[in-house]
């Protein structure tokens, strides 16, 4: 597993404005740039980075990128 | 060989603009559905204006530019998703309302986003095989008229439109583009995922009653157009990147060596990402989208003939050309100008 800021770095770049500023407890889902397209972006990434499919039911309960890294850490194959 | 000769375009009169979307769902504000999927207005065909119309209109603009007699056409071929009527063929009623002669083929090809690929293979093989010199390929969506009033996603990124392409056994321009070998990918475990359920001959009755989320927001009606957009995302997002590989290998060619890319305009923020996975510079996507939308299987010929105009493929240019969507479906050639 990369640690929490690679991992961090790894989110930050599915969003797309580049001056976007995020740690773990970020709540992701309040940026502007935020939503549903954003969100897939992110699951792509994580399955073919880490290996991690995350179900919708879960995804959505997430709020912080901490919750996203708990998740992936658990449940990470790669 | 074939060629690519000429291409033409029509979209219906009536606009959709972000602002009237926006009037409709105030949920969803102007600058943020244009910011994410990169488009200002969509064409919408009139009540009374049907896939045969828009192909039709396109087709005279194609003849208009004097590139091709009509009697000289000894084969067409329309790809369509919404047909005028399940039976007859399309095509059938093209000829007619056009004058084409009698004596020519005319046939139906029912693909989507992947369709104008398609229907290139078709022509060339006709051509390669000596059974038809100069082709009519049009390709017509009304998508709109599939699509629910509560379904503001499908509303935001689908709109109207036809070409029509000239496709020749003999270049008849400088900028005739020869079309090289093709690759075809089919998923056919995604058939729901984008898709009609109602009206054909399985579920015919249309009787389905709008079905909404515990937020109170539209998911579907089976009566309507329905796509899961999160698995059309995931099926590109896979599998383009490794498709595009392909098809350069069977074409003996490297990523650099294509001098642009015309890939189907699903949305700006879905090409982009399937650029940066496909390792394709910014300057080399040829993105229009922004006062059309997502036109089906229009949208590629539609960028290939923006990028004619605007001069971005020049004599000896190479340009990709890949579709994708339903089916699930990708389809893809190399042109070399």
């Amino acid at each position: 597993m990369k640690t929490k800021i690679e991992f961090i770095n790894d989110i930050k770049l599915e969003f797309e404005e580049d001056d976007v500023n995020i740690n773990e407890d970020t709540l992701f889902r309040d940026f502007d740039s935020w939503d549903s397209l954003t969100g897939m972006a992110i699951q792509v990434m994580l399955e073919d980075s880490y290996g991690v499919t995350i179900p919708d039911e879960s995804f959505k309960s997430f709020k912080t990128i901490n919750d996203i890294y708990e998740f992936v850490k658990n449940n990470e194959t790669k | 060989m074939a060629y690519i000769s000429e291409i033409a375009h029509y979209l219906p009169e009536n606009v959709l603009s972000n602002e009237h979307i926006n009037q409709e769902h105030p949920e969803w504000s102007a600058d943020k559905i244009s910011s994410k999927t990169g488009i200002f207005n969509r064409h919408i065909s009139g009540e009374n204006e049907f896939s045969s119309d828009l192909g039709i209109k396109a087709a005279q603009k194609l003849f208009k530019k004097k590139n091709v007699e009509k009697e000289d056409i000894d084969f067409l071929i329309f790809c369509t998703q919404s047909p005028d009527f399940l039976i007859p063929t399309t095509a059938c009623i093209v000829q007619d309302k056009l004058c084409l002669n009698n004596n020519i083929g005319a046939i139906d090809i029912n693909m989507g986003c992947s369709g104008y690929l398609y229907g290139l293979s078709y022509a060339n093989g006709l051509i390669l095989s000596g059974q038809a010199k100069n082709i009519l390929l049009i390709t017509s969506e009304t998508y709109s008229k599939l699509i629910n009033p509560e379904d503001k996603s499908n509303k935001t990124i689908f709109g109207d439109g036809a070409t029509a392409s000239l496709i020749l056994e003999k270049p008849n321009t400088l900028m005739s583009g020869k079309i090289q070998k093709f690759s075809f990918y089919t998923q056919g475990s995604g058939y729901d995922k984008l898709m009609v359920k109602n009206g054909g001959i399985k579920y015919k009755h249309l009787t389905a009653k709008d079905e909404f989320d515990i937020d109170g927001n539209y998911i579907k009606n089976d009566d309507y157009l329905f796509m899961d957009g999160k698995s059309v995302f995931q099926f590109t997002s896979f599998k383009v990147p490794p498709f595009i590989d392909r098809l350069l290998i069977l074409n003996n060619l490297d990523l650099d060596t294509i001098d642009l890319f015309i890939f189907h305009q699903a949305n700006v923020f879905m090409m982009n990402y399937i650029r940066k996975r496909c390792k394709i510079p910014e300057d080399k996507f040829h993105v229009f989208i922004k006062n059309c939308g997502n036109t089906v299987s229009s949208s590629v010929p539609l960028a290939l003939e923006d990028a004619l105009i605007k001069n971005k493929i020049k004599k000896g240019s190479r340009v990709l050309l890949a579709g994708f969507g339903v089916g699930l479906s990708i389809s893809g050639t190399i042109i070399q100008f």
